[in-house]
């Protein structure tokens, strides 16, 4: 179990040891979305929201 | 050790119902007396049925009321709590007055907002009733105030920001809307339902009482004088308050230094809850969450174009808006933990 900080609100996230690159987790605080970029240290960035595509 | 034996004055009003509540499931209180002049000599259930099967107390007339008690609270209105206070004031028990009357520590400013003061004397004995404000004060104290509902609402919002200087200290405005049980148990021509159902009132653009311990709470906070408007609306609402509040800002202002303020500010407070959470339909604080509850719950967005932020408050204003924050008072005065017998979340969906 690491900790990594919430980008956008600065919250501490506990991050499970069997966690991948790539997961997606949820701020506790904020719900901000979070993309897992890297482990060692542990790296979060605000996740890709999902892009409307309902035309014009 | 035996539980701590208790008194409420006024205690036929919607604040001393629920204050009466809350007593009568706290581990370490004895409800001993309750009184009303209208309704001595009736049973309190018939006035809060909520409480059939957990009380056989009745009301009686104040002149009845015994001084042997270890706390006394006062939920009569402003002017009534001052000679309860007074005569209290010197016996052993702990005073937690419900009331207005020793929130303002300057009597002007209490003049000119209510009238002149009953009992200038005890101005600066009491403290201020808000325990994220004044913890240490109140564990030591035998007079606190508890502080107006809508005051309550406002301060909470921002005085981590006042602390933390991430806001202008001029031109902050709070609008608030406010539910029915804060105009009282007693009624007249405003609270007969024809004219009050389905209001949106505003009832008093500006002036209102709780202004003054606003600015004389957040001016202590910021050393300095602090200017605030407020301007509480009637809505259809029971219970609750919601509170939007407005300040000027840096546009370079981030979301992290917001929640690094209120964090740090809240730090060791069990009944505030930050809330900004974009994944929830409840985004943002409102009443319902909180209703029933002792939560004050907070949040926030900032507007950069517009330079500003927008705060939003919530709670139950006769829970963490009176009687809850009053037990949460007497809780560190007798040095309990301030959670006990408060503990508790609120009703989803109500």
């Amino acid at each position: 179990m690491a900790d990594a900080e919430c980008p956008e609100c600065a919250s501490p996230i506990a991050i499970a040891a069997n966690t991948e690159v790539g997961e997606i987790l949820s701020c506790p605080d904020c719900g901000t979305r979070l993309e897992v970029r890297a482990l060692a240290p542990p790296k979060l960035e605000k996740a890709p929201g999902v892009e409307e595509d309902w035309g014009e | 050790m035996s539980r701590k034996k208790i008194a409420i004055i006024g205690a036929s009003g919607y604040t001393g119902g629920e204050l009466l509540r809350w007593a009568l499931m706290h581990p370490e209180i004895e409800v001993s007396q309750i009184t009303s002049e209208r309704f001595a000599g009736q049973a309190a259930t018939k006035l809060n049925p909520n409480l059939r099967g957990f009380t056989s107390l009745s009301f009686v007339p104040v002149k009845a009321l015994s001084t042997d008690i270890d706390a006394v609270f006062i939920c009569t209105p402003h002017k009534a709590a001052a000679p309860y206070v007074k005569q209290f004031w010197e016996t052993g028990a702990k005073i937690i007055d419900l009331s207005a009357d020793f929130r303002i520590h300057d009597k002007d400013t209490y003049a000119k907002y209510y009238q002149e003061h009953p009992a200038p004397e005890l101005l600066d004995k009491s403290v201020y009733g808000i325990p994220e404000l004044h913890r240490e004060e109140i564990k030591g104290a035998k007079l606190v105030a508890c502080a107006g509902c809508l005051a309550t609402s406002v301060i909470l919002a921002l005085a981590p920001l006042v602390k933390s200087k991430l806001i202008a200290t001029d031109g902050i405005i709070a609008d608030a809307k406010i539910g029915s049980a804060a105009a009282g148990a007693s009624y007249d021509i405003s609270t007969h339902h024809p004219e009050r159902s389905g209001s949106v009132r505003s009832y008093k653009p500006h002036g209102h009482r709780h202004t003054a311990e606003i600015e004389q709470e957040l001016s202590a906070i910021a050393g300095a004088p602090i200017s605030v408007g407020l301007t509480p609306h009637a809505i259809e609402m029971v219970r609750g308050i919601m509170s939007t509040v407005h300040a000027r800002v840096s546009p370079e202002l981030k979301d992290v230094d917001v929640w690094k303020a209120y964090r740090s500010f809240y730090a060791g407070s069990p009944f505030i809850r930050l809330v900004k959470d974009q994944g929830t339909l409840y985004r943002y604080p409102e009443p319902k969450p909180v209703v029933g509850t002792n939560f004050a719950d907070i949040g926030f967005e900032i507007d950069p174009e517009k330079k500003r932020i927008i705060l939003m408050s919530a709670i139950d204003n006769l829970v963490k808006g009176s009687g809850g924050q009053a037990l949460q008072c007497f809780n560190l005065m007798n040095g309990f933990d301030e959670k006990m017998g408060l503990w508790s979340p609120g009703f989803h969906p109500l």
